[in-house]
């Protein structure tokens, strides 16, 4: 073990090892599951409860994305994904500030490895993809070589650059926040990790936050005029 | 400088977006050129033109980002 980092398999789904990033990863998705099957188990016309608490937070998601994409039609397309990325990242930041949860097998924050962070991106690079190309058919390979040919490399490499910066950025400050927490729990048991735990709070939150708000701009410029 | 035409969600969004993706496009610039100078022992060289490729990247993608900020705002603004 390197700092709570644990590598253990605990069964394999045929060619597929599954550790216990995975199984928190399924506990997440479970978790979160229940909560919108209990919110939307007994929808009422005039809602109560934990339904009008969800329909608050979809109307001013809806909200939030028609003002970042333009577009509505775009923006309630693909505001279910962008929903779903910025509750998972959430629940994942905020996995590993149960206490103890770098020493604690299974309690490790999925988005503080790399693998999962790169598998967010590329699921953002496919949506960004697959929206150009509903939005403006083959004419979208056109902004490859906009506005002239020569700049094919530059684009190319801009394009490559947003799932980079989108995994980069997750990983990097995730990870980061663990191995401090780990190091001062060697260090000081209970006063500072308690201090840099809190601050971990807002800082999953903002990951979350930032992670969503950049893969919306990323679509939002796919399906925007200027392709 | 942002105008008008510039809601908050996208302002966020642009500076954000702008903080890293400058930095990630010159170090993909650099490392890929890096890592091909290995592959084809051609050290310093495609480290050097990654490099440029990264930085022109980064320039350019400042430069729409100013360009759209700048734009003229749409016609039913200027109504207003």
């Amino acid at each position: 073990m390197i700092f709570g980092m644990w590598d253990s398999v605990y069964f394999h789904l045929g060619p597929i090892p599954v550790d216990h990033l995975i199984v928190t990863q399924w506990v997440i998705i479970a978790a979160i599951g229940l909560i919108a099957f209990l919110a939307t188990r007994n929808m009422q016309l005039c809602p109560k409860g934990l339904q009008n608490g969800f329909e608050m937070i979809i109307v001013w998601t809806y909200d939030f994305f028609t003002q970042l994409m333009d577009k509505e039609h775009v923006a309630k397309k693909y505001a279910p994904l962008l929903s779903t990325f910025f509750l998972f990242i959430l629940f994942s930041n905020y996995s590993g500030l149960i206490p103890g949860a770098a020493h604690i097998q299974g309690f490790q924050p999925p988005t503080s490895n790399w693998n999962v962070t790169v598998t967010l991106a590329l699921i953002t690079v496919l949506a960004v993809q697959s929206a150009g190309f509903a939005e403006h058919g083959f004419h979208y390979l056109g902004h490859f070589v906009s506005p002239n040919p020569l700049m094919l490399p530059l684009n190319l490499l801009e394009e490559i650059t947003h799932p980079l910066s989108l995994t980069v950025r997750l990983f990097g400050n995730i990870f980061g926040e663990e191995m401090i927490i780990a190091y001062m729990l060697f260090l000081v048991p209970f006063l500072i990790p308690s201090a840099l735990m809190c601050l971990s709070v807002l800082l999953g939150a903002i990951q979350a936050i930032v992670f969503t708000i950049l893969s919306a701009s990323y679509i939002a410029a796919a399906t925007g005029e200027g392709h | 400088m942002a105008n008008s035409n510039q809601n908050w969600p996208r302002a966020l969004a642009n500076a954000i977006n702008l903080a890293t993706s400058v930095a990630a496009a010159i170090a993909l610039g650099y490392f890929g050129g890096r890592w091909l100078d290995g592959r084809y022992d051609t050290e310093p060289w495609l480290s050097i033109v990654g490099l440029v490729f990264g930085m022109a990247t980064a320039g350019k993608m400042m430069w729409e980002r100013l360009m759209a900020d700048n734009q003229k705002p749409p016609a039913k603004e200027e109504e207003k």
